[in-house]
């Protein structure tokens, strides 16, 4: 598969402190905690589709910054969701439980626009106007599933073009920053698996294993010269907060005819059976970050695989900083 | 023309979102500068209770003398609580609702001939009725502090305040006094109808409306205040047997009532189920449920159900009552997932 790249943008939009109530913690059907990048993703598309086809802009990609997050969830070791209750049965009768995982997040997204001819000459007066009613479409959105509140907090919007120079763009993306702390950016670590195994050799089992070694926390006896056993956990400090993250999906069917497959959402848009592709993600905090495009997810889709995720090209850009930094994206 | 059909994949937002009601407390004189108020703590509290549910009368346990050991032994255990510190004698309630526009569009429908019949029904009935009944409903709800559930009950003095809030600022405002608003009737007033206009014109879509809503409950210096319980299956032994609903900001974690629990309160302006005139009104749900009292007013037999209505009206142009169609349109704006499987 090509290598995948930010496309051009040439404006920042910064939506400060999202509040937001019952989202959907469920992120897969291997993982729970906070909404996986689609989600986000995902969220792009409906507020663009919302905003309408006569804005003249594309949304290409989305940051996500967490501040703050309470799981609804209930014990100390093990963790129980806690639960709600359903409207009874016709008849007056109980009705099952459905187990459903709620977490209440506080945001701050950072989307990547890249803006049309008209909207890329327009005053940061113009801007200002286009940012609140950005903000104000979001409002009737749903992040993952949880409605968004009213916000406490003083941050405007914010949409600023994106400077040409270097040093510009730098000095614009540590202004940023500043805004997005406290806090902590999720970020794509692919790299932290094993390369993908090449047409010939064996099995994939080692990434698998790699994945699921991070998705738990491994104790095991350490003995010294002396034969004294001292317990270690597989996750020691500084390696950073790495969690599982499911990214995409993965196609399991060739893609249907519209209306051909029953039960569909709707009979216009054609259809395939997925299942969730899963990779790592680091929370990262943003002061650690050093360009715009660290930040940003974006999806993609290729045809020929049928692989439809969600990129970061944080892993990307890490490791050559700062010479990487002139580069166009 | 083929026969019209339902749509397998049918599904509607709600209009009305409420948020979590967070608790905090003060002073009733003190209402009008209560930004400061500090917030209601969840509390731990170990209890020694005494065994008082009613024994087996039947297997091994019905022997006399196993029953006396057990009931005589204490029964401890731990449970959450909350209530007004005792320098306090006022509960302020306090969250938003936002109004969204779009009454009656699904947000999820795979039948393009069934969904534009379906908004042309619902068209017809905004011309013909407006959304000004059920917004004055939804209203007196709000005025009336049915949303407050046990902590209106027992309370010296209620005192709802709701503003309008535009870009971050109070527009317009309104004063209740609840407790002088009857739970059964859902009379309005003067008052109840301006605000019951705003909520139509959030619903019809002509105008964004945010609203602020603050209840002021007096009652009584260290009183127990109730938000909600969470509902947790699998509990092991030892643990906690009553878990309060707390939402955290920053380090405080602030008792507060789940924001389904305030929807529900809010549609309770079901008057036109068989039975109301002795039961009062009841949440708006397709059966006509009310969980508390293990009951279903709606039944498919009695044809009054959601779905029964929204068929005849949808599918054989039989327009119902207009009391029932209230109800249908009412539980669009409820939301929820109405598709039909063969």
């Amino acid at each position: 598969m090509t290598p995948h790249r930010l496309p051009n943008i040439n404006a920042l939009l910064h939506i400060p402190h999202l509040r937001v109530q019952n989202a959907n913690a469920i992120s897969g059907p291997h993982s729970w905690g906070h909404p996986g990048p689609t989600a986000f993703t995902g969220l792009m598309t409906a507020l663009r589709r919302k905003l309408g086809p006569e804005l003249d802009l594309d949304m290409v990609g989305v940051g996500i910054i967490n501040h703050h997050y309470q799981a609804q969830t209930n014990g100390d070791y093990v963790q129980r969701f806690n639960l709600s209750r359903n409207p009874l049965n016709k008849d007056g009768s109980t009705a099952a439980i459905v187990e459903e995982g709620r977490i209440h997040l506080e945001l701050s997204l950072v989307f990547g626009l890249a803006l049309g001819n008209t909207l890329s000459g327009a005053s940061q007066a113009e801007l200002d106007q286009l940012a609140t009613r950005i903000q104000q479409t979001l409002h009737t959105l749903r992040v993952a599933g949880g409605s968004i509140l009213p916000g406490r907090s003083r941050l405007q919007p914010r949409l600023k073009h994106l400077p040409e120079s270097t040093d510009e763009r730098q000095d614009q993306f540590r202004q940023l920053r500043r805004w997005l702390m406290p806090g902590y950016a999720l970020l794509a670590r692919d790299d932290l698996l094993p390369a993908p195994a090449q047409p010939g050799e064996a099995t994939n089992d080692q990434r698998l294993d790699a994945w699921l070694d991070q998705c738990r926390l491994n104790h095991y006896p350490v003995a010294d010269e002396q034969g004294q056993v001292s317990w270690q956990h597989s996750r020691q400090q500084g390696q950073g907060w790495i969690v599982p993250l499911p990214v995409g999906y993965g196609a399991l069917t060739p893609l249907y005819v519209p209306g051909s497959v029953a039960h569909c959402r709707d009979e216009t848009t054609p259809v395939r059976f997925v299942e969730s592709l899963y990779s790592l993600g680091e929370w990262l905090s943003p002061h650690r970050l050093t360009d715009y495009r660290q930040l940003l997810w974006y999806p993609s889709h290729d045809a020929s695989s049928g692989v439809y995720r969600c990129h970061n090209d944080y892993h990307l850009t890490r490791a050559t900083e700062p010479a990487i930094l002139g580069e166009l994206a | 023309m083929s026969k019209l059909e339902n749509a397998s994949v049918l599904a509607f937002e709600r209009k009305l979102d409420p948020s979590d009601a967070l608790f905090y407390a003060g002073q009733w004189e003190e209402r009008t500068a209560s930004q400061r108020w500090p917030h209601v703590e969840v509390r731990e509290k170990s209890v020694r209770g005494t065994i008082s549910n009613r024994l087996k009368t039947k297997g091994p346990e019905k022997d006399p003398l196993k029953q006396d050991i057990k009931i005589e032994n204490p029964n401890l255990q731990t449970v959450d609580v909350a209530t007004l510190p005792h320098d306090a004698d006022t509960l302020k309630v306090s969250f938003t609702l936002r109004v969204l526009a779009g009454v009656g569009k699904p947000s999820a429908c795979n039948k393009a001939d069934y969904r534009s019949k379906l908004l042309q029904t619902i068209d017809g009935y905004r011309q013909e009725y407006g959304f000004g009944e059920l917004a004055r409903r939804y209203a007196t709800n709000l005025a009336n502090g049915r949303f407050l559930w046990r902590n209106r009950v027992g309370a010296e003095q209620v005192e709802i305040h709701i503003a309008q809030w535009q870009d971050g600022a109070a527009v317009q405002s309104w004063r209740f006094d609840a407790l002088a608003l009857s739970l059964r009737s859902l009379e309005s007033n003067e008052q109840v109808d301006r605000l019951g206009a705003l909520i139509a014109e959030g619903l019809a879509g002509s105008q964004h409306v945010l609203l602020h809503i603050d209840a002021y409950v007096r009652s009584g210096n260290g009183q127990e205040v109730f938000p909600s319980q969470e509902l947790i299956m699998d509990l092991g032994r030892g643990d906690k047997s009553k878990t309060l609903y707390m939402v955290q900001q920053g380090n405080a974690r602030i008792a507060a009532i789940h924001s389904q629990k305030i929807g529900n309160a809010l549609r309770t302006i079901d008057t036109w189920y068989p039975g109301a005139a002795d039961n009062g009104p009841i949440a708006i749900e397709p059966y006509g449920v009310v969980t508390t009292q293990g009951e279903a007013y709606r039944q498919p037999k009695q044809k009054q159900d959601f779905y029964t209505l929204l068929d005849n009206w949808v599918l054989k142009d039989s327009k119902p009552d207009t009391e029932q169609q209230h109800f249908v349109i009412a539980t669009l704006i409820r939301g929820g997932v109405f598709g039909k499987a063969d």
